[in-house]
C-alpha cells in the first residue's frame, strides 16, 4: 500500500512538489523555533535550590527634608540604626511573616542587578571560580527566606554557618567543585582573582541556584554585609509569608497593618511587591517575555500556513479524484480505508522532506548558528542535554515532525471526512 | 477588460467558498504579519504628535571618551552639546534632555495617596523641538530656565486629577514632596512616543545638583543629557549632521593629547536612532536590514508558497479554458496577465482582513509591540497604557504599505502558476475537463 501511495504521488508530482516545498520550509523554520523551546523548557526543568514563592520585597522610603513630617533629630547615625532595627523587628513579629531578611539591592533574587566576582584557592591559584556576589544582614536569615536547600535537599539556615570573621564567606556547590574537588573547602582560604582585597574563609557550602529559571544552574558567592546608616539606602528588607496565607490575603493585610507599624523616625512603607513579580518583570525587561510570545506566534503562523497548504491542495486533488475514491469504495473500501490512505498520502509527503530538511538545519548546526539559551560556557560540571548535539538535533527534529504531523492530520481530516462520507453511487457517477 | 477580470473572479469566490476562504485568510494572516511590523516601524520613525518635526531632526544619545587603554561612555554634557552644537549653521533649535526619565511620586493635596509620575528634566528650546499643544498656560520661560526655578509643565490627565481642570496655570504640584509651580498644562504624549513622554517637565536647572559645568569624566564631555537638533525647514540634514560630526571632531582635539572623544556617527536621523541601543557601540546597520529583510522574506515567502499551490491546483480545473482562449489566439501575456488580475482580487480581499487583523494583534500586544528587537524592554509606568489614535493606524502611509505588500504578495504567489497555466500545450489544456 506504501508503494501504492508513493507511486499516486510521484503521479501528481506537479501538485505535490508545492506541498513538499512548503513542508521543506516551514520543517526548518518550525525546528528553528522547536529547538529554541525545547532548551528553555529543558531549563526550567533544572531543579535549583531556592524558592521565590511567598517570599516579597518590602521596600522602605525615607521622607525628604522638605517633607512637612521629616524631623531632623531622627536623621543622626545611631538614630537611623535604632529605627531601622526596630522597623526590622516588627515585620519580624507580624504574625504572616515566616522569616526576613536585609539583602544589597545589587544582588535582588529574580531581579536584573548582577554582581560578578571571581574568586580562587590561595594555595593553588589555578583554581579559579567565577560566579555571582549575593551580600546580606548575617542577623538576618536570607537562606531561610528563600528556602535555600544543600544539593541534596536539606533547608538551608544562615545560622548554620559562622559569620563572625567578617572575610567569611559561604560558597555554592558548584564553586566547592572547582575550587575544593577533594570536598574539603570549610575552612579554605580563597582570594579576589581580579582585585587584591584580603583573604576570604569558606564557612560552608549551599546548593546551586538558578538566576533566572530560563537559565542554568550557576555559581554564587554569599558574604555578610550588615546594615547601617551608612548602606541602608543600598539595602531591600526580604520577608517570607507563611504557606498557609494565600498572596493576596497577605499583601492586603500586610499593607493594612504595617503602613501605620512601619512609620518610624523618617522611615516609611513605601511598597511590597512579590519577588515572583520582580522575576516576571525582568524576564520582561530582558526581552525574555516578548521572545517567547514571538516565537510562539510565529510557530502558530508557521503551523496554519501549512495546514492552509495542504487542505487547500487536498481539498482539490479530491475534487479530481472523485472516480477513484468511487471505484475504491466499489471495491471494497471502508471510509476508515479512504481517511487512511489520505493521511498515510500526507505522512508520506512529510516523511519525503524529513532528510532534506535535517540535512539543512545541519547546515547552520555546522555553522555555529544554533545558540543555547543559559548556556554560560561553564561545561564539565553538570552534563547538559543541550551541549550533546547529536541527541538533541535528533530529539528537536523528532518534535517537529510530531508537531508537523499533528498539524497534517487536523488538516487533512476534512477533506477526508467529506471524501470518505461521499456515497459509493455518486462517486462513480463522476466516472 | 480588468472588470471582467475581477468579475470572473468575484464568480470563482462565490462557486469555491471555503477554497477562497481558505485562500484570504492565508493571504491576511500574512499581511497582518508583515502590517504589525510596518506599523511599529511607521510610529518609530514618522512624524507623530508631539514629536512632529522627525524628518528634520538629527539626535545624538551618548558618546565615547578614549583615553589610552580606557574608554568610558555614557551619555553627553550640557556643555558638550552646546560647545559642539550650539552654533551649527541651518540649526534651527537645541532642544536637550536628560536622557532617563524619572520615576518619582505626586502628593496631591490633602491625600495621603501617591501617585507613581514619569518626569522629564528639559532645557526650554525642547519645546521649539517638539509641538506639544498647551490646554493652558505656556511652557516654561527662558529666565525660569535661567534661575532653575521649580516650574513645571504638566500634562492634562495629571491636571484634571490633581485639581479636576486643566485651568491649573499658578497652581503647586509636590512631587516627592518638594512643590513646583504648575506654568503650562500639556495635551498628554503618548507611550508611543517614549522618549517624549512625561506627566511632568521640569527644567533641568531646577534640580538641586544642577551645575552647568558638572563632569561625569575627565573630560567633561560625558553627562546625563541628549540634544535633539532641529534643523531649520529646507535645510539638507547630511549637511547639517557633516557639519555637527565635524564641530565633534575639532572639539576632540582641543582635548589633552592622547584623550579622544567621539560620538560613534551621531547626531543620528530618526530611523537610525531606533537602532542605537548602546552608548559604546554603533549599530550595524547592514546586519540590521538584512535581518529585518529576512524576516520579511520569510513572512512573504511562507505563504507564497503555500498560496502558488492552491493557485496552482485551482488553474489545473480551468485548464480547458485557458486551452479555449489560446486556441481562440489569446497571447501568453494576456492569460498570465488575466490569472494575476484575478488573483489580485483574492490578494486585496486578504490585504484588507490582514490590515483589519493587525491593528487587532497590535492592540493585544500594545504593551511590548513597540520595543521589538530591543535590547532592553521598559515596563509600562504604572497605571498608564499604550494608546494608538486613529491616524497613527489609518494613513495613506500605512495603506500604500499594505498595498505594495498585497502586490508583491500576489506575484510571489500567482506569478509561477499563471506562468505554468498559460504555457502548457493548447492539446493538452483543450483535453482537460
Amino acid at each position: 500500500m506504501i508503494r501504492q501511495v508513493f507511486i499516486q504521488l510521484w503521479n501528481r508530482r506537479r501538485a505535490n512538489a508545492w506541498v513538499v516545498v512548503e513542508l521543506l520550509l516551514i520543517f526548518c523554520l518550525l525546528w528553528y523555533i522547536t529547538d529554541y523551546f525545547f532548551v528553555l523548557e529543558y531549563n526550567k526543568s533544572i531543579p535549583t535550590c531556592r524558592d521565590l514563592s511567598h517570599t516579597w520585597q518590602v521596600d522602605m522610603g525615607i521622607l525628604p527634608e522638605a517633607h512637612p513630617d521629616y524631623q531632623p533629630a531622627e536623621s543622626s547615625p545611631e538614630a537611623v540604626d535604632a529605627n531601622y532595627d526596630r522597623i526590622l523587628d516588627r515585620i519580624r513579629h507580624y504574625e504572616g511573616v515566616e522569616a526576613i531578611a536585609v539583602v544589597n539591592r545589587s544582588c535582588t533574587p529574580g531581579g536584573g542587578s548582577y554582581w560578578g566576582r571571581s574568586y580562587r584557592s590561595v594555595k593553588d591559584t589555578t583554581r579559579e571560580a567565577n560566579g555571582q556576589m549575593v551580600f546580606f544582614d548575617p542577623r538576618t536569615d536570607f537562606f531561610k527566606v528563600f528556602h535555600y536547600t544543600t544539593s541534596d535537599g536539606k533547608p538551608v539556615s544562615a545560622q548554620d554557618f559562622d559569620w563572625s570573621e567578617p572575610k567569611s564567606m559561604v560558597v555554592s556547590a558548584w564553586g566547592q567543585t572547582i575550587l575544593a574537588p577533594d570536598g574539603q573547602i570549610i575552612g579554605m582560604e580563597i582570594e579576589n582573582s581580579w582585585s587584591k582585597d584580603g583573604i576570604y574563609v569558606v564557612k560552608g557550602v549551599v546548593g546551586d541556584i538558578k538566576r533566572f529559571d530560563y537559565e542554568r544552574l550557576q555559581i554564587a558567592f554569599y558574604k555578610a554585609e550588615r546594615a547601617n546608616s551608612n548602606n541602608i539606602r543600598n539595602m531591600e528588607i526580604a520577608v517570607r509569608s507563611r504557606e498557609t496565607l494565600s498572596d493576596t490575603q497577605f499583601l492586603e493585610s500586610f499593607k493594612e497593618a504595617m503602613g501605620r507599624e512601619l512609620r518610624i523616625g523618617n522611615f516609611y512603607l513605601k511598597g511590597i511587591q512579590s519577588y515572583s513579580k520582580i522575576s516576571l518583570d525582568t524576564d520582561f525587561e530582558f526581552g525574555m517575555t516578548s521572545g517567547i510570545r514571538i516565537r510562539t506566534a510565529m510557530l502558530l503562523f508557521f503551523l496554519f500556513n501549512i495546514m492552509l497548504c495542504v487542505m487547500g491542495t487536498f481539498w482539490y486533488r479530491l475534487r479530481v479524484r472523485r472516480e477513484e475514491i468511487g471505484l475504491r469504495m466499489a471495491m471494497g473500501s471502508t471510509r476508515a480505508d479512504i481517511r487512511k490512505l489520505l493521511f498515510m498520502e500526507g505522512f508520506a509527503l512529510l516523511s519525503v522532506v524529513v532528510l532534506p530538511a535535517m540535512f539543512i538545519e545541519g547546515q547552520f548546526v555546522y555553522a555555529g548558528m544554533i545558540d543555547t539559551l543559559g548556556d554560560n560556557g561553564n561545561h564539565g560540571f553538570v552534563s547538559y542535554l543541550p551541549d550533546r548535539t547529536i541527541l538533541r538535533f535528533i530529539i528537536t527534529n523528532c518534535l517537529t515532525w510530531l508537531l508537523l504531523g499533528a498539524a497534517l492530520v487536523v488538516a487533512i481530516w476534512i477533506p477526508a471526512d467529506k471524501a470518505s462520507k461521499m456515497a459509493p453511487a455518486e462517486a462513480l457517477h463522476y466516472e | 477588460m480588468y472588470k471582467q477580470y475581477f468579475k470572473q473572479a468575484w464568480n470563482l469566490i462565490r462557486q469555491e467558498k471555503l477554497f477562497s476562504i481558505i485562500y484570504i485568510i492565508g493571504t491576511g494572516l500574512s499581511v497582518s504579519m508583515v502590517m504589525v511590523l510596518s506599523i511599529v516601524f511607521y510610529m518609530k520613525v514618522a512624524n507623530i504628535y508631539p514629536e512632529t518635526n522627525r524628518d528634520r531632526m538629527l539626535i545624538a544619545k551618548s558618546g565615547i571618551v578614549r583615553s589610552g587603554d580606557s574608554t568610558t561612555s555614557s551619555s553627553l554634557s550640557e556643555y558638550v552639546i552646546k560647545t559642539c552644537f550650539g552654533s551649527l549653521k541651518g540649526m534651527e533649535v537645541l532642544g536637550i534632555m536628560e536622557s532617563y526619565p524619572t520615576d518619582a511620586e505626586v502628593q496631591p493635596e490633602g491625600s495621603p495617596e501617591q501617585i507613581p509620575v514619569t518626569a522629564r528634566f528639559v532645557n526650554t528650546d525642547f519645546w521649539r523641538v517638539f509641538h506639544f499643544r498647551f490646554l493652558s498656560g505656556q511652557a516654561f520661560t527662558v529666565a525660569d530656565y535661567q534661575s532653575g526655578l521649580r516650574t513645571a509643565v504638566i500634562a492634562g490627565s495629571l491636571a484634571r486629577r490633581l485639581f479636576g481642570t486643566v485651568d491649573a496655570v499658578g497652581r503647586y504640584v509636590m512631587m516627592d514632596f518638594v512643590p513646583y509651580r504648575v506654568c503650562g498644562v500639556v495635551q498628554e504624549a503618548s507611550l508611543v512616543t517614549p522618549d517624549t513622554y512625561a506627566l511632568l517637565y521640569i527644567p533641568y536647572t531646577a534640580r538641586d545638583d544642577y551645575a552647568p559645568d558638572k563632569k561625569n569624566d575627565s573630560t567633561g564631555s560625558l553627562g546625563g543629557f541628549r540634544a535633539y537638533i532641529l534643523a531649520a525647514p529646507g535645510t539638507n540634514l547630511d549637511v547639517l549632521k557633516e557639519e555637527a560630526e565635524n564641530n565633534v571632531r575639532r572639539y576632540s582635539q582641543t582635548l589633552e593629547e592622547g584623550v579622544e572623544f567621539s560620538i560613534l556617527g551621531q547626531p543620528d536621523k530618526q530611523w537610525q536612532t531606533i537602532f542605537r541601543y548602546w552608548s559604546n557601540d554603533v549599530p550595524e546597520y547592514g546586519k540590521l536590514l538584512l535581518t529585518y529583510s529576512l524576516i520579511l522574506l520569510i513572512l512573504l515567502l511562507v505563504p507564497a508558497v503555500s498560496l502558488s499551490g492552491m493557485a496552482d491546483s485551482r488553474m489545473e480545473r480551468r485548464l480547458a479554458e485557458m486551452g479555449i482562449r489560446r486556441a481562440f489566439g489569446a497571447p501568453v501575456g494576456v492569460l498570465m496577465r488575466q490569472v494575476i488580475s484575478e488573483n489580485f482580487l483574492f490578494t486585496l480581499l486578504g490585504g484588507l482582513f490582514g490590515l483589519l487583523f493587525s491593528y487587532l494583534l497590535l492592540y493585544v500586544t500594545r504593551s511590548w509591540v513597540l520595543q521589538i528587537g530591543a535590547s532592553f524592554i521598559d515596563i509600562l509606568p504604572e497605571g498608564t497604557d499604550v494608546v494608538f489614535t486613529p491616524s497613527m493606524l489609518m494613513n495613506w502611509q500605512v495603506f500604500c504599505i499594505a498595498l505594495v505588500v498585497c502586490f508583491l504578495l500576489n506575484l510571489l504567489s500567482s506569478l509561477i502558476p499563471a506562468w505554468r497555466a498559460a504555457h502548457r500545450h493548447i492539446i493538452y489544456s483543450l483535453n482537460a475537463k
